[in-house]
């Protein structure tokens, strides 16, 4: 099982995910230049954190033409595992590759803080680990993580399940005042519709070893180390 | 889901070009980019609230977006309009969540 974590510059959060992958979960690791034209055999693509191209014009906005983009667009297509975390997920956003976007968060700040999600999903290669409705506790870092997408695409992505995390208080209750950023239906994670492409605000990678906090986060690195391989095998 | 998929991405630079010799005149593209009505726009409510702050009671909405100036290079002001139409839609707006408008200036005269 092979990680691939994809390096723009202005990403910040690639070695914290490779630390998770190499040091904690014990699978291999390969970083993959934003200018590299093909994905080195990796079985699962993690777009981490950051600032890609200092989020220039809009967060994602530029990331999406590096030619490591292209390559990751053919291996979704293909069904390969396709993660996007933070500023991850607002690149496969712009990319396309998810519906909707991210916009300024309600509040106008950059919120860095440890929220609650109940996971809605767990028949996917991200979240097999995790328990029916689990409510997760996983930190963010984000002044732009509010999710938006026209009424119509919103009502797609519930009718076919598509949310996979909401935030919500600390029984599991999906509540205003447990959205930290004012996404639409507290929504803090999508999936695309065939299951393979995986978009969240939230850090899992900042929360993966109890001396920092918490290890919810490692339950989904753990799901995707368990399923990569059938899922490309499939 | 988006049209524009990243697949499709490097055609921005391969899609065709004008012919351009030259003496094709250089123009000025002054693009505005605002957030759509129905997304919510948390700064341009603050900027509101501000403004009331001030005094300026008679003011019902503010919307806060973004100034873009392109100088390019185009045979026609209507070969311009549509290059620039295509750097919006390819681009300079995300349609997801913003509206766009611009006006071409040809030897400083706005069309």
């Amino acid at each position: 099982m092979k990680f691939g974590v994809v390096v723009f510059p202005g990403t910040w959060s690639d070695r914290d995910c490779g630390w998770v992958i190499d040091q904690v979960l014990g699978a291999e690791l390969q970083y993959l230049w934003h200018k590299d034209a093909d994905l080195k055999g990796c079985d699962c693509i993690i777009l981490p954190g950051g600032f890609a191209y200092g989020d220039y014009l809009r967060t994602g906005a530029i990331a999406r033409f590096a030619p490591v983009m292209e390559k990751i667009g053919e291996f979704a297509d293909r069904g390969g595992l396709v993660w996007g975390i933070c500023n991850g997920f607002q690149v496969l956003c712009e990319a396309g590759l998810l519906p909707g976007a991210l916009i300024r968060n309600a509040s106008l700040e950059y919120r860095c803080q440890w929220t609650n999600l109940v996971v809605e999903r767990t028949d996917l290669p991200f979240t097999s680990q995790c328990a029916t409705r689990e409510v997760i506790s996983i930190p963010i870092g984000h002044g732009e993580g509010s999710y938006f997408a026209d009424p119509a695409t919103l009502s797609r992505l519930e009718q076919r399940g598509q949310v996979v995390f909401r935030y919500c208080d600390a029984g599991g209750r999906v509540t205003s005042n447990a959205n930290p950023n004012g996404s639409l239906h507290n929504i803090a994670g999508i999936v695309n519709a065939r299951g393979n492409v995986l978009g969240m605000m939230p850090h899992p990678e900042r929360c993966a070893e109890a001396e920092l906090g918490g290890t919810d986060g490692l339950k989904l690195f753990r799901s995707v180390a368990e399923n990569a391989m059938k899922v490309l095998a499939s | 889901m988006r049209s524009l998929r990243c697949s499709a991405a490097p055609s921005i630079w391969t899609t065709w070009a004008p012919n351009l010799s030259s003496r094709s005149p250089a123009v000025i593209a002054k693009i505005v980019v605002t957030p759509k009505p129905v997304v919510n726009d948390p700064q341009g409510i603050t900027v509101k609230q501000g403004l009331a702050t001030l005094g300026f009671r008679e003011v019902s909405d503010v919307r806060v977006g973004k100034y873009i100036e392109v100088n390019l290079e185009a045979g026609s002001e209507h070969e311009a309009r549509q290059r620039v139409e295509a750097m919006c839609k390819q681009l300079l707006a995300n349609h997801v969540i913003e509206d766009y408008r611009f006006e071409i200036e040809t030897d400083g005269r706005r069309r």
